[in-house]
């Protein structure tokens, strides 16, 4: 077969559907990296114009522009738009199109899910885009801090929109970090062990890890105040046991990450547009990759310094005092891991280069202030001042957007095969860098003066006058500067100007394609021996193209790519995915039903859409899998590999793994959130304590038994091939008894409303209900599965995968009841 | 996947270190009692890092890619200097105040 004729039946089999229908059914990887980037750029004009109006209001004192109640919501919303639907959207967007082109594979791991997120994010973000037009936007701040943002203080709707419209966006990011990870991990070229994975790649894992561990924390906040504000259950109200520190520490559990799971991806793509720039390599790859996961990790246990002012123990200040700065320490790192890479190199200063050394001015500055504030009295200081505004502006615009736009400049020719015509972007660089510092710098000077964060107004006199005023002339410079950047983007665009296959001679994987890439990104799949493999074979595109790596040769239209070893990166399975579809934006409509039956209170469409996604769930998973053994596979290059779904570790397997660390997460925040009240709450103990019935808990301690015991029987007996129904029966009967010992707990507390120990037990009895609910689920689709011919001793994985939840929701089900119980029998 | 634990694993242990001193601290502040468990597990999360980072330079425990050794060694040292610096005031400042 020719390289042509390759080519075109490649994009027979990997295209999406013509006409506008694709837009809807493609579940491709370049495509919905794509769609998320477009989609995540509107939202950052829409928060920039948000940006604006604020500055325009504070622009003079007593403004008449706005009234409080607007100015509410638009510096709510400017916020909430800025972090939740442009900055994590913006790197899942990166993330999506580029990871597998950086890794030498042809789509990521899971790619319906991929679709699923990006609709999840589109009918989110649109949720609160109809606030906002509504006018009935968020307005308790981005953190949404209860009394102000429970019925309390926001009786109206527009905290609803908030709560509800950022989880549906939320379930779009732990979609993408699952899939990520995954795909690091097990998507990549042969021969790519660790130690030759992109530095990109290590960033993106560290970043998606984070993302796992960093988001249940919110989206068990907004569950609370959510139920506080629709059901009376009082979690955040200090005269029913609750305390509202309690969603001060759940929402910075994930903000203070949330920080770095910002800034991480963009030191990713300055780890790989720098060297590139400077004509070298990185200088200290392992230095940065051990600086990246130190800085991934420590960041969850600074959250506390949002808190200084709460009146926490000094002893406890001081173990966050010192965990903020130490993050210093492989900030610097990196830092001078970047300057050492120029001093090596031989740096040209193209326009990405131009917006790298802005960040460097921008970033270091914001990093200052940041050990600043770490520093408890400059803390109490400058709290809630503009100081901290303009610090976190340093950071996260000095340290994402100016990389980002760094990045578009860098791969723009990637996405659209062309070379930029006019030279505006360089002139909107100056405008951007220059208006930045402008509004932002005296923002720390006006901080210091005492003026305070969300204030509509100030009075003439407060000597902050000239200082707001010129801060609003450079914002709006700054303004002209992001409007220049879209022209030049969109000159760039339509005017016809093809560029060459790799413009600034990359060693990276992604530039080994044609531009604009092909659907299937790589004819045939590399097998790499160094860190940058093009730099070390420059005709790797054509051997490529030619079909000389693996899976070169077209297999009965299907879309194949190699999983590999994690550590090694020798290949071990051919992954087949799925075709086009709608599933994903139909699932994802089904989704939105139960968050909009939260939103506007009707109750009956919960359910309902709940069971249509359990329908579609089921539809969604049973296209999976084969009902024969298919044996070894020719993957090209004379290596024989079993098909993934005939693995004992199938790529849902670990998929499942990671879902459940986010999983365990939110209990572990759950139980934290039942610690802290018990501790820390005013009007504890609560009236009575929720005792045990000795039959029922011998149920669930019989279920946790049989459940994970029949789940084995049935693994070993189908690996000896023999039925494995009787083990799944046994399974089957163990869920059910967890689920009846389960539902105690809520029916031993007969009033989630008295008190927040009541409350809270009904949540962490929920959450035991809904997982043995879920196992129930999966042990009768195994069933299923297991008369229809799906499984086998060679096709095991899907008996693995539900192991894994059969364990889980036992784990966690003995966890409720001990929490739940052992008061009552302790007292 | 033993390797990503590898890691992974020493600045996870230090968290879980970080994390039950902190809810040991508001225990202790709650019911009043004295601060010896808190300096006596402190030593225990020291032990503990000091532990891992000797396990992953033996041959047994530690990767055989050279790669992942050294970075796991590096981000041994790296929980051991944090588990050190992060929970030292203990030692300094008053417990419940």
């Amino acid at each position: 077969m020719n390289a042509l004729r390759r080519h075109r039946e490649l994009s027979r089999i990997w295209a999406s559907d013509p006409g506008w229908r694709g837009w809807f059914t493609t579940v491709n990887h370049t495509d919905i990296g794509r769609m998320f980037l477009a989609v995540a750029v509107i939202f950052f004009f829409i928060g920039g114009i948000l940006a604006m109006l604020i500055r325009a209001q504070l622009a003079s004192p007593r403004s008449p522009f706005m009234g409080p109640e607007i100015y509410n919501q638009i510096f709510t919303m400017h916020g909430t738009i800025m972090m939740f639907l442009f900055a994590i959207p913006l790197f899942e967007g990166l993330a999506v199109y580029f990871l597998p082109k950086l890794l030498g594979a042809r789509d990521l791991a899971f790619p319906r899910l991929t679709a699923f997120g990006f609709w999840c994010y589109v009918f989110g973000g649109s949720m609160l885009l109809f606030a906002l037009l509504a006018g009935i936007a968020p307005d308790s701040g981005w953190f949404m801090y209860p009394p102000l943002s429970s019925t309390l203080g926001s009786p109206g709707i527009n905290s609803d929109f908030w709560l509800i419209g950022i989880t549906f966006v939320e379930i779009s990011a732990i979609c993408a970090a699952v899939e990520i990870t995954v795909s690091i991990l097990r998507y990549r070229a042969a021969g790519m062990s660790l130690s030759r994975m992109p530095i990109f790649a290590w960033y993106a894992l560290v970043t998606s890890l984070m993302i796992l561990t960093g988001f249940p924390p919110l989206i068990l906040g907004s569950l609370l105040l959510e139920l506080e504000r629709a059901f009376g259950m009082p979690f955040f109200q200090v005269e029913h046991g609750g305390d509202s520190l309690l969603w001060q520490h759940l929402f910075w559990l994930f903000g203070h990450p949330e920080v770095y799971i910002i800034f991480l991806p963009a030191a990713g793509v300055i780890s790989t547009i720098l060297p590139v720039m400077a004509r070298t390599t990185l200088l200290g790859y392992g230095w940065v990759v051990v600086g990246a996961i130190s800085l991934g990790v420590l960041s969850f246990s600074i959250w506390v310094h949002h808190m200084f002012a709460t009146g926490i123990p000094h002893m406890a200040l001081a173990f966050f005092s010192a965990a903020s700065t130490l993050v210093a320490v492989p900030m610097g790192l990196q830092i001078f891991a970047w300057l050492g890479t120029i001093w090596k190199g031989r740096p040209q200063m193209h326009l990405p280069m131009l917006w790298i050394v802005g960040f460097f001015a921008t970033f270091v500055i914001g990093g200052l202030t940041g050990v600043m504030v770490a520093i408890v009295p400059f803390n109490w200081q400058v709290h809630d001042t503009a100081f901290v505004t303009a610090h976190l502006h340093y950071v996260l615009v000095g340290g994402f957007v100016f990389p980002m736009l760094a990045a578009l400049y860098y791969w723009m020719p990637h996405l659209t095969g062309r070379k930029r015509f006019f030279k505006l972007g360089e002139t909107a660089f100056w405008l951007v860098f220059i208006g930045f510092h402008g509004t932002f710098l005296l923002m720390h000077w006006v901080g210091l003066l005492g003026q305070r964060r969300r204030i509509y107004t100030y009075d003439v006199g407060s000597g902050w006058e000239v200082i707001n005023l010129i801060s609003s002339v450079f914002s709006f410079v700054m303004a002209i500067g992001f409007a220049l950047i879209l022209i030049d983007v969109i000159i760039h665009m339509v005017i016809r100007s093809r560029g060459p296959r790799n413009p600034w001679a990359a060693g990276s994987l992604e530039w080994a394609m044609p531009i604009p890439p092909p659907p299937y990104n790589f004819a045939s799949l590399p097998e790499v021996t160094s860190r940058d493999a093009l730099a070390k074979s420059p005709g790797l595109a054509l051997s490529l193209a030619k079909g000389e790596g693996y899976l070169g040769t077209p297999r009965d239209g299907l879309r194949e790519t190699l999983t590999v070893d994690t550590a090694t990166g020798r290949p071990n399975g051919i992954v087949v995915f799925p075709k086009n579809t709608a599933l994903p934006i139909v699932m994802a409509f089904v989704t939105g039903g139960i968050f909009l039956g939260m939103l506007i209170k009707a109750y009956w469409l919960v359910p309902l859409a709940g069971a249509g996604v359990v329908a579609l769930s089921l539809r969604w998973v049973w296209g999976l899998g084969d009902r024969l053994d298919q044996g070894l596979q020719d993957a090209g290059r004379g290596l024989m590999l079993p098909f993934a779904s005939e693995t004992a570790d199938p790529p849902g397997w670990w998929g499942s793994v990671f879902l459940l660390i986010a999983n365990a997460t939110f209990f572990g925040c759950l139980i934290f959130g039942y610690a802290f009240l018990w501790t820390v709450a005013p009007n504890w103990p609560p009236p009575e304590w929720a005792v045990a019935d000795a039959l029922w808990l011998g149920f669930a301690l019989s279920g946790a038994v049989i459940g994970p015991l029949g789940i084995r029987w049935a693994t070993v007996g189908l690996s000896r091939d023999r039925s494995a129904l009787p083990g799944l029966v046994a399974t089957l009967i163990g869920v059910g008894a967890l689920f009846a010992g389960a539902a105690t707990i809520p029916l031993s507390l007969p009033d989630p409303t008295r008190h927040a120990y009541d409350a809270t037990l009904w949540v962490i009895g929920g959450y035991a209900l809904f997982h043995a609910a879920l196992g129930a689920l999966m042990s009768g689709f195994l069933i299923a599965r297991s008369a229809a011919g799906f499984l086998s001793a060679r096709r095991l994985g899907e008996a693995r995968i539900v192991r894994l939840w059969v364990d889980y929701s036992s784990l966690v089900t003995l966890a409720a009841l001990a929490a739940a119980f052992a008061p009552g029998l302790l007292s | 996947m033993i390797d990503v634990l590898r890691l992974f694993g020493p600045l996870l242990m230090w968290l879980a270190s970080f994390s039950a001193i902190y809810g040991l601290h508001a225990a202790i502040c709650d019911q009043g009692w004295d601060r010896a468990p808190l300096v006596a597990v402190w030593g225990l999360a020291v032990a503990l890092q000091v532990a891992l980072l000797l396990l992953l330079s033996t041959k047994k425990f530690g990767a055989h890619s050279a790669f992942v050794r050294w970075t796991s060694l590096a981000l041994a040292t790296v929980g051991l200097v944090a588990v050190i610096w992060t929970l030292a005031p203990l030692a300094f400042l008053t417990a419940c105040v």
